[in-house]
């Protein structure tokens, strides 16, 4: 079959691989219909992330329809069309029972590394390096899922895979950023970074009851999408901290989302330190989000932070009683609910899709998304 | 390679021994009743294919069994377990008979671990240090120089399988390029 494979920075090759097959009992094999290039991929594209190895096959976002399925998965059927939560969790562990899929106690084959590094070991994910497990990735034209009773949300086939695909990761991403926000009525939740998680958070905020939403970013079509969403938007050039204030009579947003993460642009310190592996990701926007949340507000972090980083500014944190919440996102958990506001055409998250490629021009993808060329602002691949 | 137990015996026997017995010990908590574990790890034969490597329990007798191990190389170790202690739904105790190269004693408890979260499961393990010779490259193929990581992986395991019914792999998976397989 056909895969896209990484092979380092600004490398990625659609190679000739063989074909997934069955290894455990609750494993499915889905033929992948639309996959699509995640915000998180420029990390592994750019080589930010640790732990990849040369010829892994990338993505985690991808719908299709299920073609073998194991002895142990008993609520999926050969022929149905599904879409594949890009976290792996067995479902009966006491975090997935609580929802907290990503953070699995039994999907991880590197349990061992992933606990060396971060004390407790975490979930897998698909095609995002071997500290998640080494999971072969979604920008295939097969995909092996493990837990596939838990992983595999069954979708309706009237509706196209623009509108379901989603729900593989931004959607819920989008929606549980909003959600981390703990919206109250008369709120005011500003987003910080309008790419696909932004754009899904803004619309899950305004449908999660924010009073007012902003958006902020610096490039114009994002802006302009936001706008659409609903939001009020400030580009980022401006002075951010007068109109926040000016936007909320002088309090400063309850809820500050950052969908920028560890990539940000805007400070040559963070710039220099990341290039010389002084530091793992550039905490520009972070620090301005911390900033400008108000008093005893809320910072949820919607970006991906990988690393160990210094000038992160916990004394703001402090001084201000801010309370953050982050993490990998629990799409098992939030999906179902979401397919419902698709499937009653309540919300449509087509509107974000800005290109469609073949997989096999998928290298072109990748730079055109990277370099943010030709409006793009997010690429739907068909294998 | 395979040896005879008179080699590995003559091995064992020529073998400085350093004094000391080296201990390792792992705890996870497991979304089951003490019984249903207890049950499980009591029915010896339940544990095969649980360690690194190929295991293959038999039980002889109520409190005797008999375990064959196949390296990943090939080579094979036996020993008979015997269980010394048997406390229903709280812990079992054992210790090796008939072997030289994989000489240990050990056990497991079962607590109910607080909030309804299942069971605290603790396994203990002391070895003896490892013979030389034959015995000796066996020893340190299985255990390793520190058990510790052994028995820890062995636990995560036996968890792993106990709730989500399988171990997680990417066995055999399709990548772009021919990558060194990874120890299971």
């Amino acid at each position: 079959m056909k895969a896209a494979c990484w092979y380092g920075k600004k490398d990625v090759r659609v190679k000739d691989v063989p074909e997934p097959s069955i290894v455990n009992p609750r494993d499915a094999i889905v033929r992948v219909t639309s996959t699509a290039i995640c915000g998180s991929d420029l990390h592994i594209y750019n080589a930010y992330i640790p732990t990849m190895k040369n010829g892994d096959i990338i993505g985690h976002e991808c719908m299709g329809e299920v073609v073998d399925i194991g002895p142990g998965v008993e609520n999926i059927s050969v022929g149905d069309r599904v879409v594949v939560a890009c976290t792996i969790g067995c479902g009966r562990c006491q975090y997935c029972r609580e929802g907290h899929f990503p953070l699995c106690d039994n999907s991880n084959p590197a349990a061992r590394i992933a606990e060396e590094m971060n004390g407790y070991a975490t979930g897998g994910l698909f095609g995002y390096s071997h500290l998640y497990g080494g999971y072969a990735g979604a920008q295939a034209e097969f995909i092996r899922v493990p837990f596939a009773d838990t992983g595999l949300l069954r979708v309706p086939k009237e509706l196209s895979d623009e509108e379901l695909l989603f729900l593989s990761d931004i959607f819920p991403t989008g929606y549980m950023i909003a959600d981390h926000c703990n919206i109250q009525p008369g709120q005011v939740v500003a987003v910080w970074g309008c790419g696909p998680v932004g754009q899904f958070a803004i619309r899950s905020a305004i449908m999660l009851g924010a009073d007012k939403v902003i958006a902020i970013d610096d490039v114009p079509e994002r802006l302009r999408m936001a706008e659409d969403g609903g939001a009020i938007t400030i580009n980022a050039g401006e002075d951010v901290h007068h109109l926040l204030k000016e936007l909320t009579g002088g309090r400063g947003p309850d809820a500050c989302i950052d969908a920028v993460g560890m990539e940000a642009h805007g400070s040559a310190y963070d710039s220099v330190k990341q290039a010389m592996k002084l530091e793992m990701d550039r905490l520009f926007v972070l620090r301005q989000v911390l900033r400008l949340c108000r008093k005893g507000g809320v910072v949820s972090l919607g970006g991906v932070y990988v690393g160990m980083d210094d000038k992160f500014p916990i004394g703001m944190a402090f001084a201000k009683s801010l309370t953050l919440r982050m993490g990998q996102v629990e799409v098992q958990h939030y999906a179902p609910s979401l397919l419902e506001k698709i499937e009653t055409r309540q919300f449509n998250p087509s509107f974000v899709v800005t290109h469609q490629m073949p997989l096999k021009d998928i290298a072109k993808g990748y730079a055109m998304f990277n370099d943010k060329k030709d409006g793009c602002i997010k690429v739907v691949l068909k294998p | 390679m395979t040896t005879t137990l008179i080699e590995r015996k003559a091995g064992a026997a020529e073998a400085h021994r350093a004094s000391d017995t080296s201990h390792a010990r792992a705890v996870f908590t497991i979304l089951r009743s003490p019984q249903e574990l207890y049950r499980f790890c009591r029915r010896v034969e339940n544990l095969s294919g649980l360690l690194q490597g190929l295991v293959v329990v038999k039980e002889t007798s109520n409190r005797i069994s008999h375990w064959t191990l196949t390296l990943p190389d090939g080579d094979r170790v036996e020993w008979d377990a015997e269980i010394t202690r048997d406390v229903p739904n709280e812990a079992i105790e054992w210790r090796t008979i008939h072997t030289v190269e994989f000489e240990h004693r050990g056990s497991v408890t079962f607590t109910p671990a607080p909030g309804g979260k299942g069971t605290e499961m603790r396994v203990a393990m002391e070895h003896e240090s490892p013979p030389g010779g034959v015995a000796g490259k066996l020893f340190l193929k299985l255990v390793g120089k520190e058990p510790q990581p052994r028995v820890e992986e062995g636990l995560r395991r036996f968890k792993m399988v106990m709730e989500a019914g399988e171990i997680p792999t990417t066995a055999g998976q399709p990548c772009g390029e021919d990558q060194p397989r990874e120890e299971p």
